[in-house]
């Protein structure tokens, strides 16, 4: 038996602005955000050569922003020549700034780095190797988690401890999915040790929820709501969510904004890992974990409802959820110890799933779920969704359904012939009664 | 914290472009000019280094003027030689803002000049390109958001008690160049009307974020925007929607009214240049509930049942 016990302070390190300056944007764009996204920086300004605005106003960009962090990636030397448009502004806007910014020149070309060197003085410059090298891009990680720093261990590495153990314990891929106050982490590990992280700062459903909307539009958040809200009162609530430390949602619309906030989040991840190339790398995975504010939301329907909606898994999978943060928690104290005895125990006693996930992708299809002789036979037309009870381990196959084995729980399984990627009418009219039911198929918001 | 008459550090950051600013251990009082410079767009170049013949590193060396300077139409920027001379001049009136890295001098149109005010009676204690940083005694409100530019001018109620909202009919031109303040709430009409009069600023329990939206644009968020443009100046003091002010802040409010009075926004805060005998500063820390909704914060009575989401009006946020 495993004890809950909480020795290491979990903590989302010192807010770190970067600013990024992609003279070859096109080219190492994708190995870029993916070093941004696993050392979990917040993305202040990204400013690439073919950028519209005028030399002032890129300066003026970069003052307002503050960067702390400035990140050069640069494959060859005709990169460094183009750095200069990205440069000056720079060193117009922030050679005053105290502290100035540092910068991290990513490049193995000795003639791009003897060209962008003078372009950036008089700032500090460290120097590692090609972004596009697992090397290089560990090293701006590292630098991005090592300028973070923390009182006892970064959340960002609690996660990817708590997803590499569970995939071993299980062997089995396993996505965790992680919603914060302020930041979103996914992190995909495999049992041989493989990991792929995308931490998105600030997106979160505490202080991150305004920025939330921001990026992603009140009226996306809006729509994931099964019922009708004016756009006025619903951006008060976010406003006030985002300005109210561990704020506690104990009202329907409160939780409604949550899940709903929960749903971009995610979502828009999911999208800046697309940029980095690793999005469908992220979401093949047998077992989804959800941890964080995401996995204690008031009810396990709302949580199902966000993993299946916002991850929209394209094989059968088991969703689970860490419900009183028990694994994270354990997770940082494997990770602060170098033990993982206790955390690997917790895995095996506590990660029950919450149900099986099925995707239909098939018009119309005949969904074999069951084992031996207990198969049971359903009929599944577009659109579907809806759960069915079963328990235990269970074989999934017909046709639009990848042939799987997935562990059922509580819930049972969940059966998801909605067209991919999912689309939602634009109209109340059409779209409350289409959410509500899906709220509903799964039990979601039935009690604050 | 919420009232405190003591001494404050004020950073005025600066856009890019500043021509002049106040030297260190200057004396000025709030709504003197800081600094100033015009806005920086486009800007000619002129390849100094190339055109002249010398290393970017030895450009300095053969320079007639340097940044920041304004330039006519010709001017010599650079010179090098006697006999064979070979120099390179100003292609355009304008404002010698930069020099880059490869030796190129950065000439920009002077189209539209700012004046960066001081919002503080004090000392100037840090100077340089990106702000202007101050220090003097005065009265200080801590809010929760400013939005728009820094705002000077005597402090007004425009509402009778701490609950009722900002009415836009009370607003005429008799408040222009006044800091309002607007009990527990000020809508996006009664913003645009008062910045329509004249009205300095707007201070208040709280502002609905749909109208901070109309008022400053799609993406302003709950943090604030601090901004140089000719926009109104709002300064939440305790959240978003309706937002009734307590006691503690109210009661010295009314005291100062009538007293010199700035906006920063970037910090947030409300300063009032007033003797530190004007009034006295509460002697207990009210405190705030957001709503089960999240909609609206409102304060808690002394004797008042605790719910969840309570907070000190000074909690970090």
């Amino acid at each position: 038996m495993t004890t809950d016990r909480v020795a290491v302070a979990i903590g989302d390190g010192h807010p770190l602005r970067v600013a990024t300056l992609d003279a070859q944007a096109g080219h190492l764009e994708r190995a870029t955000r993916r070093a941004l996204l696993a050392g979990g920086a917040e993305v202040v300004v990204a400013l690439t050569t073919g950028d519209q605005r005028s030399f002032g106003e890129r300066a003026q960009l970069l003052r307002d922003a503050r960067p702390d962090l400035v990140i050069v990636p640069l494959g060859d030397r005709g990169g460094a020549d183009r750095l200069t448009i990205l440069a000056e502004p720079l060193r117009f806007g922030c050679a005053a700034h105290r502290p100035a910014p540092r910068v991290l020149l990513a490049s193995g070309d000795d003639g791009a780095i003897a060209r962008a060197t003078p372009l950036l003085a008089p700032f500090a410059i460290d120097l590692v190797p090609d972004i596009r090298g697992d090397e290089g891009r560990s090293r701006v990680a590292g630098r991005i988690r090592e300028l973070r720093g923390s009182e006892g261990v970064l959340r960002d590495e609690v996660v990817e401890e708590l997803a590499l153990r569970v995939a071993v314990v299980r062997g089995a891929p396993t996505l965790v999915v992680d919603v914060a106050g302020s930041s979103t982490s996914l992190v995909r590990a495999d049992a041989t040790g493989a990991l792929m992280a995308a931490h998105a700062r600030p997106l979160g459903i505490g202080r991150g929820a305004d920025h939330v909307v921001a990026r992603a539009g009140l009226d996306r958040v809006r729509r994931w709501i099964p019922w009708p809200v004016d756009a006025p009162t619903l951006l008060d609530r976010v406003f006030g969510r985002a300005r109210w430390p561990d704020a506690v949602a104990v009202d329907r619309e409160a939780i409604a904004l949550e899940v709903a906030l929960a749903h971009e989040a995610v979502a828009h991840a999911l999208a800046d890992a697309r940029v980095a190339g690793i999005d469908d790398a992220l979401r093949e995975a047998a077992t989804i974990l959800l941890t964080g504010r995401l996995a204690s939301l008031a009810d396990a329907g709302s949580t199902l409802l966000v993993a299946v909606d916002a991850v929209q898994p394209e094989h059968p999978a088991a969703v689970a959820r860490d419900e009183e943060g028990t694994l994270i928690a354990h997770a940082a104290d494997a990770l602060a110890s170098g033990e993982h005895a206790a955390l690997d125990a917790a895995i095996r006693e506590r990660l029950s799933p919450l149900a099986a996930v099925v995707p239909v992708a098939a018009r119309r299809s005949v969904v074999r779920i069951g084992s031996g002789a207990n198969v049971r036979e359903e009929r599944v037309e577009r659109d579907a969704f809806f759960v069915l009870a079963a328990q235990g381990i269970v074989d999934v196959s017909g046709q639009g359904v990848a042939s799987a084995r997935v562990a059922a729980g509580g819930f049972g399984v969940l059966l998801d012939a909605r067209p991919r990627p999912l689309a939602l009418p634009p109209r109340d009219a059409e779209r409350v009664p289409a959410v509500a039911r899906w709220y509903e198929a799964v039990g979601a918001l039935r009690s604050p | 914290m919420t009232w405190r008459y003591g001494s404050w550090t004020v950073e005025h950051a600066l856009p890019v472009g500043a021509a002049w600013r106040c030297e260190e251990g200057a004396v000025v009082r709030a709504g003197d000019a800081i600094a100033r410079g015009s806005f920086v767009s486009t800007v000619h170049v002129v390849e100094a280094a190339r055109q002249i013949g010398v290393a970017a590193r030895d450009l300095d060396r053969v320079l007639r003027v340097r940044p920041v300077v304004d330039v006519r139409r010709g001017t010599v920027l650079a010179r090098t030689g006697r006999r064979f001379a070979r120099a390179a001049s100003a292609p355009a009136d304008g404002r010698l803002v930069h020099i880059t890295a490869d030796g190129d001098l950065l000439i920009a149109p002077i189209i539209d000049e700012w004046t960066v005010r001081s919002t503080i009676d004090g000392t100037v204690v840090g100077s340089s390109a990106a702000a202007v940083t101050l220090a003097g005694e005065c009265w200080a409100l801590q809010g929760l958001a400013g939005y728009g530019p820094d705002a000077m001018g005597e402090l007004a109620l425009a509402v009778d008690g701490p609950a009722e909202p900002l009415a836009p009919g009370r607003i005429d031109v008799r408040l222009a160049g006044r800091i309002l303040v607007g009990g527990a709430r000020i809508a996006a009409e009664a913003i645009t009307r008062a910045h329509a009069v004249g009205v300095a600023g707007l201070v208040a329990g709280a502002a609905p974020a749909g109208g901070l939206r109309v008022v400053y644009g799609e993406d302003v968020d709950a943090r604030g925007a601090p901004s140089f443009e000719d926009r109104p100046t709002v300064l939440c003091l305790i959240g978003f929607g309706a937002g009734p002010l307590p006691a503690e802040v109210w009661e010295p409010l009314a005291a100062l009214a009538g007293a010199r009075a700035s906006i920063h926004t970037a910090s947030a805060r409300l300063f009032v240049l007033a003797a530190s005998d004007a009034t006295s500063a509460p002697d207990r820390v009210p405190l705030l509930a957001l709503s089960d909704d999240h909609a609206s914060v409102r304060p808690i009575g002394e004797d008042e049942p605790l719910g969840p989401n309570v907070i000190a009006y000074d909690a970090a946020r």
